[in-house]
This record gives C-alpha cells, sequence and structure tokens, in this order.
C-alpha cells in the first residue's frame, strides 16, 4: 500500500507545474548559469606576454643573459614573448610602446654591462666590496600585468644571480620539491558547483515542495480526509517521503546529467559518499519541510517562512562559494545551517575542496537535524485536530 | 457484525471549546438501514457531532457506541466499515478522478470495484479528468462515490448538496435513495429542511448544540399543529400584531424580512381576520402563500429563528 501510495503523490507532484519548475527545471539553470559565468574566473589563464630587450652590450655575461631569455621564450609553455632591439637608440619609442600596453616590460642590459660584471668580480676577488650589475627593468607603476611580468624576470635575474655566485664561491643549491595536495586537475567551478547543486535541488523540495504542500493538505483539509480511512498517519507520511525520494533521485539524475556529460565533471557520482550525503540531505531537509508544515497556519504562511529560511540558508551554506571566511556576524548563520555541513561533507569526501569542520560532523549534524526536525513535528502534528 | 437494531447510539455527547458549547449534551440512536438527519443551522453542532462519531474529534464526555460495541473512538476496525463524506471536499487536485479511488481504494481490505463506483456516481466520462477540473455537483458526487469505495454498512454525509444548484441536489438525492435502498443507514446533516423532509426516516433538530426535538418529519410537522401555513409580508406594525394575538390568530413574525407566518385549520377564516385587521389599520399585504407546514415550520416554532437565518 505504502508503495502505491507514494506512486500516487509522485505523480500529482510531476503534474504540479510549479513544483517541476523550482525544484526540477530551476537549479538546472542556475547551475548552467553559474557555470557559465564562474567557471571562467577560477580557470589560470595561461600567462603570456610580451617583453623588449634591448642589447647594446655583446660581451660573455650580456650574451649569457640574453640567451637565458631567449631560450625561456621559446619553451612550450613561454611566460613571454621576446623582442630583442640591439641598441637603445629606439629605447624612448620602446618607453611610450610601454605606456600604451603593447608590451608589460622592457629589459635593457646597456653600454659597459660586461665591463662592470668584471670589474665587480675582481673587486670581491680582491675583497673591495661589490656592486650590484646595472641591468635595468621598465615596467608600468599601477599595471598588474606589467607588475606580474617584473616578478617573472625578476625570477629570472635570481636566477642568473645564483648561477654567476655559485660559479665563484660554490654555493651549493638545495633542491626544492614542489608537489599539490588535494584535486590533481586544480580547481574546477563545475565540480565544485554540482554537488552543491544536487544539494540545492533537495533543500528547494524539502523547503517548498514538502513545506508548503502539506500546509495545503493540512488546510484543505486533505489531512482530514485521510485520518477518516484507515490508513495509518506513518503509512501516509512513509508514503509521502517515498515520494519526495522519487523526486530527489530524479533531480539528482537531472542535474548529475547536466554536470557530467555537458559539463564533463570529473565527479564520481556513483561514489558511496556522493550517496550517503545525497541521502542525509533527503532525510534532514525533507524533515526539515515536515517542520514548517506542522508550524505554520496556512500555505500563505508555509511560503514566508520558506522565503525566510530559503535566502540565508541557501547563500550561507557554502553551494555556490566556500563560507568558511564571512564576517563574524553572518558567520553563525554558516554554523547552525545543515547544508554548510552537507556541502562540506560531500566536497570533501569527493575530494573536491577540503572540509572546515571535521567530516564526522558533517554526517552528525544533519542527522541531528532530522531527529529534532521530526520530533517537534510528529509531536505538533499529533496535537493538532485536523478540522 | 451486521445486523444490528441501533447501528450508533450516542448518549449525551459534550464537546466544548472554551465557553462554547459546541455539543452540549447530545444523544440519539440511529435504526439501521434508515436515514437518519441532523438538522440545524450554521454553527448547531452538526458537524462536531458528526467529527466525533467519525473518530476526527475527541469528545469531552458521553458514550458512543457504534456496531454494537461502546468506542472511546473509533478505529480501524470501525474505519473499515464507515464511508464520509466531509462538508468540505479537496482532494489532490493532479489527479484523476480514476486515480483517486484507485489510491482511496487500496486504504481498504475489501471494497466497491473502481469502475462500478465511477458508474454508480455518474462519474465514467470524467475518469481521466483531474479532480481540479470538476464542477461543484461532480466534486461532492466523487465525494460520495470515495465514502462508497470500501462499500460501507454506515455512510456519513456533512452537507453533500451545500452551494449545489437545484438539478445537482437532485441528483445527490436520488443516489442516496438508492443507497438506503442497497441496505445502507445514511447518517446526513443538513440545513435545508426540504433535502431533511424528502430523504429522511428520522430527524433530530439541533440548536446551540442540543437536540431540540426529534422524529420523522410528519410527526415533527403534525407536532406544531394546524393543517395549512399561511405567509404574507406585512409593514412592521406592533399594534397590528397585537390585534391579530387578540383576534386568536396562532402567528410567527419574522422581524428581519417583515414575514408574517401564520398556522391555521381554518385558511378562509385566518385570512378573513388578516384583511380585515390589515385594513383597519392600512397597512398593505404582498407576497401571500398558502401551503402546507414544514420542517421549517417546526424550527421556527421551536426556536423562534429561521434555519437559513444564520
Amino acid at each position: 500500500m505504502i508503495f502505491k501510495n507514494s506512486i500516487y503523490f509522485f505523480k500529482s507532484a510531476l503534474r504540479e507545474r510549479a513544483y517541476v519548475f523550482w525544484c526540477v527545471v530551476f537549479p538546472v539553470i542556475l547551475m548552467v548559469i553559474l557555470i557559465t559565468i564562474f567557471s571562467s574566473m577560477y580557470k589560470v589563464e595561461k600567462v603570456n606576454f610580451e617583453v623588449y630587450l634591448i642589447k647594446s652590450e655583446s660581451g660573455e655575461f650580456s650574451n649569457i643573459i640574453f640567451q637565458v631569455f631567449e631560450d625561456l621564450s621559446k619553451v612550450e609553455n613561454k611566460v613571454f614573448n621576446l623582442k630583442v632591439f640591439k641598441d637603445d637608440s629606439l629605447k624612448d619609442k620602446l618607453i611610450e610602446d610601454l605606456k600604451r600596453g603593447r608590451t608589460k616590460l622592457i629589459v635593457e642590459i646597456p653600454e659597459g654591462f660586461d665591463s662592470l660584471v668584471i670589474s665587480n668580480i675582481s673587486m670581491k676577488m680582491l675583497g673591495l666590496g661589490e656592486n650590484s650589475a646595472p641591468l635595468k627593468v621598465y615596467i608600468l607603476k599601477h599595471n598588474v600585468s606589467s607588475q606580474a611580468a617584473s616578478m617573472v624576470v625578476r625570477n629570472i635575474v635570481d636566477r642568473l644571480n645564483l648561477e654567476f655566485a655559485k660559479r665563484m664561491s660554490k654555493i651549493k643549491e638545495y633542491e626544492v620539491k614542489t608537489e599539490i595536495v588535494g584535486s590533481k586537475t586544480g580547481f574546477s567551478y563545475v565540480d565544485f558547483i554540482y554537488p552543491g547543486i544536487v544539494i540545492l535541488a533537495i533543500f528547494f523540495t524539502g523547503l517548498f515542495g514538502i513545506g508548503q504542500e502539506l500546509t495545503w493538505y493540512r488546510e484543505g483539509k486533505i489531512l482530514k480526509r485521510f485520518r477518516i480511512t484507515p490508513i495509518s498517519s506513518l503509512n501516509f507520511f512513509f508514503s509521502y517521503f517515498l515520494s519526495r525520494l522519487y523526486l530527489f533521485i530524479l533531480q539528482a539524475l537531472i542535474v548529475t546529467f547536466v554536470g557530467k556529460v555537458l559539463y564533463k565533471s570529473s565527479v564520481n557520482f556513483l561514489s558511496f559518499y556522493f550517496f550517503l550525503y545525497v541521502f542525509l540531505a533527503m532525510l534532514s531537509l525533507s524533515s526539515m519541510g515536515f517542520f514548517i508544515s506542522a508550524f505554520s497556519k496556512n500555505t500563505n504562511s508555509a511560503g514566508v517562512i520558506g522565503q525566510i529560511l530559503n535566502f540565508p540558508l541557501q547563500f550561507l551554506g557554502g553551494i555556490y562559494f566556500p563560507v568558511s571566511d564571512v564576517p563574524w556576524f553572518i558567520k553563525w548563520i554558516v554554523v547552525i545551517n545543515p547544508i554548510t555541513y552537507l556541502a562540506a561533507g560531500i566536497r570533501d569526501t569527493l575530494g573536491i575542496m577540503p572540509s572546515p569542520y571535521p567530516i564526522y560532523l558533517t554526517i552528525v549534524v544533519p542527522l541531528i537535524y532530522t531527529a529534532l526536525f521530526l520530533f517537534i513535528s510528529i509531536r505538533k502534528y499529533k496535537r493538532v485536530e485536523l478540522t | 457484525m451486521n445486523n444490528f437494531k441501533f447501528i450508533v447510539e450516542v448518549e449525551n455527547l459534550k464537546k466544548y471549546y472554551g465557553n462554547v458549547k459546541a455539543v452540549d449534551g447530545v444523544s440519539f440512536k440511529i435504526k439501521q438501514g434508515s436515514i437518519f438527519t441532523l438538522l440545524g443551522p450554521n454553527g448547531a453542532g452538526k458537524t462536531t457531532t458528526l467529527e466525533i462519531i467519525e473518530g476526527l474529534r475527541t469528545p469531552d464526555s458521553g458514550k458512543i457506541t457504534i456496531f454494537g460495541r461502546q468506542v472511546e473512538k473509533i478505529g480501524r476496525e470501525e474505519k473499515e466499515l464507515i464511508g464520509v463524506s466531509l462538508q468540505e471536499t479537496n482532494l489532490i487536485g493532479n489527479l484523476t478522478v480514476k486515480e483517486t479511488f484507485s489510491m482511496f481504494r487500496s486504504f481498504y481490505k475489501k471494497g466497491l470495484r473502481v469502475d462500478d463506483v465511477l458508474d454508480f456516481v455518474s462519474l465514467k466520462d470524467k475518469a481521466k479528468s483531474y479532480v481540479d477540473k470538476l464542477s461543484g455537483g461532480q466534486r461532492q458526487r466523487l465525494a460520495i462515490g470515495l465514502a462508497l469505495i470500501n462499500d460501507p454498512l454506515l455512510l456519513f454525509l456533512d452537507e453533500p448538496t451545500t452551494g449545489l444548484d437545484p438539478q445537482a441536489r437532485r441528483s445527490i438525492w436520488d443516489l442516496l435513495l438508492q443507497l438506503k435502498k442497497q441496505g445502507k443507514t445514511i447518517v446526513l446533516t443538513t440545513h435545508y429542511m426540504e433535502e431533511a423532509e424528502f430523504l429522511s426516516d428520522w430527524v433530530c433538530i439541533i440548536d446551540h448544540g442540543k437536540i431540540i426535538r426529534e422524529g420523522t418529519p410528519e410527526d415533527l410537522i403534525k407536532s406544531i399543529g394546524g393543517e395549512s401555513v399561511i405567509e404574507v409580508d406585512v409593514e412592521e406594525d406592533g399594534e397590528f400584531l397585537r390585534e391579530l394575538e387578540n383576534m386568536g390568530l396562532n402567528y410567527t413574525f419574522n422581524a428581519k424580512h417583515r414575514r408574517l407566518i401564520l398556522k391555521t385549520n381554518n385558511v378562509l377564516e385566518t385570512i378573513d381576520i388578516l384583511l380585515r385587521a390589515a385594513k383597519k389599520r392600512g397597512i398593505n399585504i404582498r407576497n401571500e402563500i398558502i401551503r402546507q407546514p414544514n420542517l421549517e415550520d417546526v424550527f421556527l416554532t421551536l426556536t423562534g429563528k429561521q434555519l437559513r437565518e444564520e
């Protein structure tokens, strides 16, 4: 009987256009919009800029510097294109180019550079101190790209200095190994948002689908009509919950189709953890719907309660962006929000982003909410005469 | 469990909401196979009484015996044997009529075939229509059909014709008479006296939570005396009414509608007295009706007000 009834409730929900739009179609539209807007913001763009090199010298050290720049401009993942100018007669014109953004940086190896380097080395060897070689770099003061280019050149020059110093005083270089932890492919907004949208779809169903619909069932005396039949309240609510379970599965499948097939998300939705958190979301957010219906006088008040809860829980649950660093005056909403734990838990266990909370908490908190919402709602429903 | 002298017995039933005495010591017995009607104005306590018996409300005190068994509140076993049509019928609007019947059929162990019920309540051609798209009359037939789906022994129909046009109301009456022929016991609430009079075997007139008179419609009508009723509209005049009283006329006056209602065994003599008195005081008389007394007159005589005034 439970299964049969759940199918009727399911059919009824699927025929409700507003419900299908807000709980099934809207999350998908939202996902597409978010991915379209934000995925490019999180992509690491390939750095590539123009560097002008004025080489007025052709000595050994000048050639080494020139060679390093030239080699770096020819590698596969080069970060700059190099244009070499053999004398400084065009310097003013090149500086004008820099101001107009045609290049991000000008490196000048001035005339007499080599002899200055040799004299510096000699002075150092004689213990007469040392002066740095006057390699000139021109950048634009308030231009971020220009400053970023200067940092790249600074690294090259530091490397050159180190090479010179090693040759002269046997400095031992320590090898530094860098390893990327977490996602091996780097941050993907699609992977970040996809499990969040699955939870969001369930949230909408809980808040508006269950909360408002059950309130209407009570207000419209439909629950009363069920109560005079031999069907028990437990049987009714279980059938109803089962029908929402089918809807959640449908929602998850549609969002998964969009995420996996259209946007090539690498999230493994067949993972045990994916199912675990989706199930936890179903439990806690459905019981939130029961809770709302138990305390709403009519469908209007259920709608108002839904709207009041919707925005803070939706936007401060970490669905769209990480919420661990929000200001203190809204931090409490994040902390008491069950969605925070569901979103953090599902992303952590799927290897998308580490959870700021211990994993056990991301399971226990939604379970506590489920128990609390159900306990209070059942007590409230038992007290109400459905008349 | 199928033969009882009285299928329902209610004794001294009380339900108070604060200072409001919704049901104030109601007692009655319902014979199996009869149509039993609770007749009264809105707010008289009819629905509350019915909902207590249906197990939807808990009484403050009183005794209910249903199917020969005294119960605090009816349980699953009794629910299998009763059918209920509530005063307000809202159902899941996105299900079709047939789906709704099938769903409710699944709640019961035994019952009728959905197609048979569809046929009986003349909704076969609407089987695939969504509940939301039904007219008031069709919706009411659906409600009665749902009450019949488990082939109950006892039917509770709370104002089944309220808000319906005369034709739809007549078709519901026909349905109820057919059900009576099948041996069903029907408990009806209504504030339409003609409905109670036409359908009922036994009528309980209820007002302010109390039963003020009960009996067959014929006995109740006879109890107020008079073979005929004369109704006329008159301008309100205290002296005129006093004069009628002095002349020995038995009347009630509805001040709100300025309607004078006279019970009489001699129509011609009463009209003569009435016209003379009116002429003497220069009062116009309009909309004269001479008719047989009915339950409305019983209610008016007992309470001084009309059934549909409130």
